[in-house]
């Protein structure tokens, strides 16, 4: 047999063992006691599906509570056979994983926001280290400010979940017995590093409005305009756009 | 041709997020340090900050564990790109990876699979090897792997085949001494007789690590200390090869970095105690 067939067969027993028969493992792994090729191709499958599981138990820890070890074991098999591992980095391998839930809910109905939460939690571990700018970025622009646009560092994001699963990964990050019941409330979730600790928190609609026209290219007065709806709207905007540059949210301020 | 000659750096250990800490707020009692290729390929966060403090004091060497070099998909020209990248920053000792493959039509089996022992597969690892040398610009090192299935097309045996693409491709070997004891006892071969089959002037660097015994056959876990055999087997590798750059494997259940040093002080002694009655 050649050398991409022999390929072919291997990595078929090792991803897909139900679809090789014996006899083709039989007929070309070599035998050698006590083990047959039927065991020893099944050493690399079990490896296979350990390891997948486990890349996935280190982005996604609370999902991995929530279910248990054996429903996150089948939800990893699962997953694997719809979305196999298409990066040489194995910390890819769950950026799915939420989409994959929404289609396959579990039994709560919000897991996939529980994953999607999780997978954005990963992501801003990793991203790219940017210098962010305090408030007198903005300050030092004087009246041309309001033309001003902003642009976050490449660790933040703003994550729209279905459910609010913020107190679900509290409780679950905190080892509680009891969880909360499913809040079908939809939410947006600002997520961001400061230094090496990633943080997160709950947006108010307003708030995640001014984000996005932010995010959108909208200028500072837009943006702003994001809180005409308060009672305190010049005081409210300007306390919010405050908490960003402190929270390290911002790279940079584009002057007009 | 032959392997340009590599400096012996010594004992050294894997740069593990574990031990990110103490490599951040001091000096680790290491002559250097191997780092995973891909674990850094990202140009932010904790990693890159931490390789950055740690090639300012001690020598790095990079590792990789999926350039899949014997696969059957086009070698993965990101994954090159980002190797370049990254060696060029970092200016390593050298860069390795593995005599293997790992992905399969675009799939990625994150496993280093073990290659049919023949000529085409020969052919088919030595063009790559000179392809990732001609990116990089630069000779690599290839090390054997640890293996639970043999093909029946072999017509090689694994050392000749190693020592075979080393001198082709005009690469250098990491000689994984657990490895070599791994695939001895999976598969009934001599372990020594398969050092003997190694060119000295190409093995480069060698590694230590643990092994599970799951009774039927051994699995290499790098999850334990060093056994005694492969402890005996690493002392006629240095008696064979000279006191060639070492280090200890602990990538599952990672020790506390008192007990990996521990380690590597006994890989020490022991290729001391080799080079002296090899004297």
């Amino acid at each position: 047999m050649k050398l991409a067939q022999l390929q072919d067969l291997l990595a078929r027993a090792i991803a897909e063992p139900d679809t090789v028969p014996a006899e083709q493992l039989l007929s070309s792994i070599a035998p050698h006691a006590p083990l047959d090729a039927v065991a020893r191709a099944g050493i690399y499958a079990g490896m296979y599906r350990n390891r997948l599981a486990d890349a996935l138990r280190a982005d996604f820890p609370n999902l991995h509570r929530l279910l248990g070890d054996d429903g996150f074991l089948e939800l990893s098999r699962a997953y694997a056979a719809s979305h196999p591992s298409a990066s040489s980095d194995i910390g890819q391998f769950g950026r799915h994983l939420a989409d994959f839930l929404a289609q396959h809910p579990g039994p709560r109905g919000d897991e996939a926001d529980l994953a999607r939460l999780e997978w954005a939690l990963a992501q801003a571990f990793t991203a790219k280290d940017a210098a962010p700018v305090g408030q007198e970025a903005l300050g030092a622009l004087g009246e041309a400010a309001a033309e001003a646009r902003l642009h976050f560092v490449p660790a933040f994001q703003v994550v729209a979940l279905q459910h609010d699963v913020l107190p679900l990964w509290d409780a679950l990050e905190a080892g509680a017995e009891e969880l909360p019941a499913v809040d079908a409330q939809a939410v947006s979730v600002a997520v961001w590093r400061t230094g090496y600790q990633v943080l997160h928190r709950g947006l108010p609609a307003a708030e995640a409005e001014a984000v996005a026209r932010a995010q959108g290219g909208a200028s500072l007065a837009e943006v702003c305009e994001a809180f005409s709806e308060a009672e305190d709207a010049a005081g409210e905007a300007f306390r919010t756009l405050g908490a960003w540059f402190a929270g390290s949210w911002v790279a940079r301020v584009e002057s007009a | 041709m032959s392997l340009a000659r590599l400096p012996r750096l010594g004992h050294g250990i894997g740069l593990r997020s574990e031990h990110f800490s103490e490599f951040l707020s001091g000096d680790v009692p290491v002559d250097w340090v191997e780092a995973i290729s891909e674990n850094f390929f990202l140009q932010g966060g904790r990693p890159r900050a931490v390789l950055e403090a740690v090639r300012q004091k001690l020598p790095v060497v990079l590792h990789g564990v999926s350039l899949s070099i014997g696969g059957p998909d086009p070698l993965d020209k990101q994954h090159l790109q980002q190797l370049r990248e990254l060696a060029r920053w970092v200016e390593p000792a050298w860069v390795s990876d593995h005599l293997c493959w790992g992905t399969h039509r675009g799939r990625y089996l994150h496993d280093l699979l073990p290659l049919p022992f023949t000529e085409e597969s020969l052919a088919h690892v030595v063009a790559r090897v000179g392809q990732v040398q001609d990116t990089l610009g630069r000779q690599i090192l290839l090390e054997n792997v640890s293996s639970y299935l043999t093909f029946s097309a072999s017509t090689l045996t694994e050392w000749d085949f190693l020592a075979e693409v080393a001198a082709r491709a005009d690469c250098g070997i990491l000689l994984d001494v657990n490895n070599v004891y791994v695939s001895a006892r999976n598969h009934g071969f001599d372990a020594e007789a398969y050092l003997k089959a190694i060119p000295v002037d190409r093995v480069g660097q060698f590694h230590l690590a643990g092994y599970s015994d799951h009774g039927t056959h051994l699995l290499d876990t790098h999850d334990s200390p060093v056994t005694d055999p492969v402890w005996a087997l690493y002392r006629e590798a240095v008696r064979r090869f000279g006191p060639v750059t070492t280090l200890i494997e602990w990538d599952e259940h990672i020790p506390p970095l008192p007990r990996l040093l521990e380690e590597s002080a006994r890989a020490r002694a022991v290729a001391e105690a080799a080079v002296r009655e090899a004297a």
